[in-house]
């Protein structure tokens, strides 16, 4: 009789299903304004519409953000490029000068771009090649000394790229107003500078040459597997809010991991006065990202995790969005708050500085946690069985 | 006649041993595949030999990897296995496959999954049963042939499978299941990629709570509706339908193909000598051709071998199952949440849980701290795994306390910065961050540095 009961309940389950697959008014009508606001207009029209267009994610986040942000890099690099052919045809503190402003607007321009480790920025290493810091100074001073190195080799990613820039740039000398009279005197010193501006130019030329080649496939890629480009966009996304912000920037000079703090791991420690320019744009760069704002103009808006994030949790009070916007501009008040120099503030007074690192720390409890959760993505974890 | 008397009659009547022979070759062979699978994988080395620590069970931890020697455990597991398969030194094979199949999963229980627990259980359960009375080639090499073993036998491995359904049909019936159709919604969701179902039917919310009630229900009655001969087709179809989407949706591995096989075992004597014939012929067809006169004429016998310890030993398996899934109500708290007693108790593919600990190593006296790097010490696998399980968490502690006093640190005490999310919950911190995990020891006793969960969730 229990049996026959339960066949009973089973059947009807198996009916149910049927039935319902017709009756699509039972899904509850989506109220949410960020995501495809042409679905309120036209409420007739199929549900199926209300889905998440995440190849339009991807599309906006390439298109809006990342192919922007390396034009705009590689025309900063461009002008470093000629601001240095300048200088080393005639040494003056006026073009010094200007070669220091244009490595800084290109090293603020790289801020927007060391997120996206994706395909042949991947592959050739063009993050260590980049921004590797501390600067490996004693490699630096025997490769300008020989002048035979590989910057291919691993063992010269931190004798390259933009942290090296800036100990050629300000720390040559231990006394500041001498730098410059290193490279006047000593032309090795000019031409390693060129060199390894020379490798970034051309590093970058190619890294945006291949989003550009690779843009209408890369963007196709929205299935849900460890390698597929949404789940590694969204992966790459995490893991530099957790590396290259989180720990390089803050943890590390910090001495979160060291017991005793490292403010010689600061990024731009030879300048020392840009360390929170820098971060603030790097800030700006994972508001950016976060919240779909074009790289070109701020007015601009598309798909991205917020909207995506929205689109899972519409209907819920409480926005996991909001909570991570929340975070972040807490975030970014707090970095706002403290010396320009971060050398500074770590040797005066090292909380501040504690506390931005923990408003960081808390907003990768939310991304890690919460925010995968919610996606349900699958970690580039090593691959075994679950029940 | 009492009704212990029917029962004793029926566990005691004569059945034939072709179910327990198809069983052997289903059970022997999926193994096999298992390991062969596993092995092919490359996963001996990603989860056995690469990591530098391991997470041992309670009272386990003398089980270690065997460094590049783990493959021949694996091969010695394998091998009997295939022994096991063709029938062959059966008792000798099957104790060697319980013993190394075991001693691997007790290696790091990080890799825990409930059906290896499940293999490892009935793998115990057939080093006393007679799986080789027929259809083996113990039965060429002694010449023995037995034609009817006493039925308990059978009945016990069908009641471990029922066990295994009902628990895991039992442990749905809670709200997080049933009225949130959590994490059934979250998986769901996430599986837009599928074709056909993926970016519509899953998308949709009846369909998350249709999945969960059906998985519920399925679980419940499966092993009724396997017993009645009357429904035992039907049920049957329900469990290749159910195993096989479970395997298309979810990485389960082998579980699927395994339970489905061992369903088998609930069919009439028939049916599985219709099945021993089938094989016999496709083999001597093979194997045979030639020298098909040589095979001398084997006796057979009744099998009169029961004993009462096998009995008395095959009784405690079975009552110790339906008793110790229940253990978790010695706990206080919330079961999902703290995780004592989670596991073993068949609790499959129930929650969806993440986690963030961070380790902070300070000095009591000079108050300084550091925060260790996870990486530094785990796989990813076993970080992912350790996040959000408190016996991972303490363990790593004191791995980690051993480690910096053995470096010369002094006074080291150990604290860990947790956070986890639960079934679609908000992520909320997990374990007290005041408390030296160092003071504390694994083992069965309430777990009282885990902070409680900020919700409740009824049911099993």
């Amino acid at each position: 009789m229990v049996r026959k009961n339960v066949l009973i309940v089973f059947t009807f389950l198996v009916l149910g299903c049927q039935v319902s697959d017709d009756d699509t008014n039972i899904i509850p009508t989506n109220e949410n304004p960020i995501v495809n606001p042409e679905v309120e207009t036209d409420e007739d029209s199929s549900v199926s519409k209300k889905t998440f267009d995440r190849q339009e994610m991807l599309t906006f986040i390439v298109n809006k953000i990342i192919l922007p942000s390396f034009d705009h890099l590689d025309h900063n690099l461009g002008e470093l490029e000629s601001s240095f052919d300048l200088f080393n045809a005639d040494v003056t503190d006026e073009n010094f000068d200007d070669l220091r402003k244009k490595w800084l607007n290109s090293y603020k321009a790289w801020q927007h771009v060391e997120m996206f480790n994706i395909g042949k920025a991947m592959k050739d290493y063009y993050l260590f090649k980049s921004n590797i810091y501390p600067v490996d100074t004693v490699r630096v001073k025997s490769n300008i000394e020989s002048g035979v190195y590989d910057l291919e080799n691993p063992n010269n990613y931190s004798a390259q790229g933009f942290p090296t820039i800036d100990y050629l740039l300000y720390g040559l000398d231990d006394d500041p107003s001498k730098v410059i009279n290193q490279l006047r005197d000593n032309i090795k010193n000019r031409d390693y500078l060129k060199t390894i501006i020379g490798a970034l130019v051309s590093n970058t030329k190619a890294v945006k040459e291949d989003w550009v080649q690779m843009k209408e496939e890369f963007v196709k890629s929205t299935e849900n597997t460890a390698s597929s480009n949404l789940n590694m966009m969204v992966n790459d996304f995490i893991y530099y809010f957790e590396k290259g912000f989180r720990a390089n920037k803050f943890g590390i000079p910090s001495g979160v991991f060291s017991s005793t703090a490292l403010p010689d791991r600061v990024e731009g420690y030879y300048s020392k006065i840009f360390s929170k320019e820098i971060a603030m744009e790097a800030m700006t760069s994972i508001k950016n990202f976060f919240n779909g704002i074009s790289f070109d103009n701020k007015e601009v808006t598309g798909q991205c995790l917020k909207s995506y994030l929205n689109y899972i949790e519409s209907g819920k009070d409480n926005l996991l969005s909001d909570q991570i916007n929340e975070k972040l501009n807490i975030t970014e008040n707090s970095i706002n708050a403290l010396d320009q120099s971060f050398v500074s503030q770590i040797d005066s007074d090292i909380t501040p500085f504690l506390r931005t690192y923990d408003n960081i720390q808390s907003t990768v409890v939310l991304l890690k946690v919460d925010m995968l959760q919610v996606l349900n993505i699958s970690v580039d974890y090593a691959d075994a069985d679950g029940d | 006649m009492t009704l212990t008397h029917k029962l004793k009659s029926y566990l005691f009547q004569n059945a034939n041993p072709a179910p327990l022979a198809v069983f052997r070759v289903c059970f022997g062979f999926m193994m096999l595949f298992g390991i062969i699978r596993f092995w092919a994988k490359g996963w001996i080395h990603t989860l056995y030999i690469e990591p530098t620590f391991h997470f041992s069970y309670y009272g386990f931890s003398w089980v270690d990897d065997w460094g590049d020697y783990t493959y021949l455990l694996f091969l010695i597991c394998g091998i009997s296995a295939l022994l096991v398969m063709l029938g062959l030194f059966y008792r000798t094979a099957i104790i060697l496959f319980f013993l190394s199949f075991t001693y691997i999963e007790l290696i790091d229980k990080t890799t825990y999954l409930n059906h290896y627990y499940f293999v490892s259980v009935l793998s115990f359960l057939l080093c006393f049963i007679p799986a080789h009375a027929g259809f083996s080639l113990d039965n060429l090499r002694r010449k023995i042939a037995y034609q009817s073993i006493p039925r308990f036998y059978i009945t016990s491995i069908q009641i471990l499978i029922m066990v295994v359904y009902f628990y895991a049909g039992l442990a749905k019936v809670n709200s997080d299941w049933l009225l949130k159709a959590q994490p059934l919604s979250i998986w769901l969701f996430s599986k837009y990629d599928m074709p056909l179902f993926g970016n519509y039917l899953f998308q949709q919310t009846w369909i998350h709570y249709l999945m969960s009630w059906g998985g519920m229900l399925y679980d419940l009655t499966i092993p009724f509706l396997l017993l009645s001969k009357r429904y035992r087709w039907f049920a049957f179809s329900l469990v290749v339908f159910f195993h096989l989407f479970t395997a298309i949706l979810f990485p389960i591995g082998m579980f699927p193909y395994i339970m489905i096989l061992s369903a088998l075992i609930f069919f009439s004597e028939d049916f599985h000598k219709k099945c021993i014939d089938l094989l016999q012929k496709k083999i001597k067809s093979v194997f045979l051709r030639k020298r098909a006169n040589s095979v001398n004429p084997i006796k057979k016998e009744l099998y009169n071998r029961f004993n009462r310890p096998i009995f008395i030993v095959l009784t405690s398996l079975i009552i110790i199952q339906i008793l110790f899934p229940f253990r978790y109500v010695l706990y206080p708290g919330e079961l999902f949440w703290h995780e004592q007693g989670y596991r073993f108790s068949w609790r499959v593919m129930l929650m969806e849980k993440r986690g963030y600990t961070q380790f902070r190593i300070v000095d009591s006296i000079t108050k300084k701290q550091f925060y260790i790097k996870n990486e530094d010490f785990l796989t990813e696998f076993q970080e992912k795994q350790m996040s959000f399980q408190p016996d991972f968490i303490l363990e790593f502690a004191h791995h980690l306390g051993t480690h910096y006093t053995n470096k010369e640190y002094k006074n080291v005490q150990v604290f860990a910065d947790s956070y986890v999310a639960l079934n679609g919950r908000k992520s909320q911190q997990f374990i007290d961050p005041k408390i030296n995990l160092l003071e504390h020891q694994n083992g069965f006793g309430n777990k009282e540095w885990i902070l409680p969960f900020n919700d409740e969730i009824k049911g099993f």
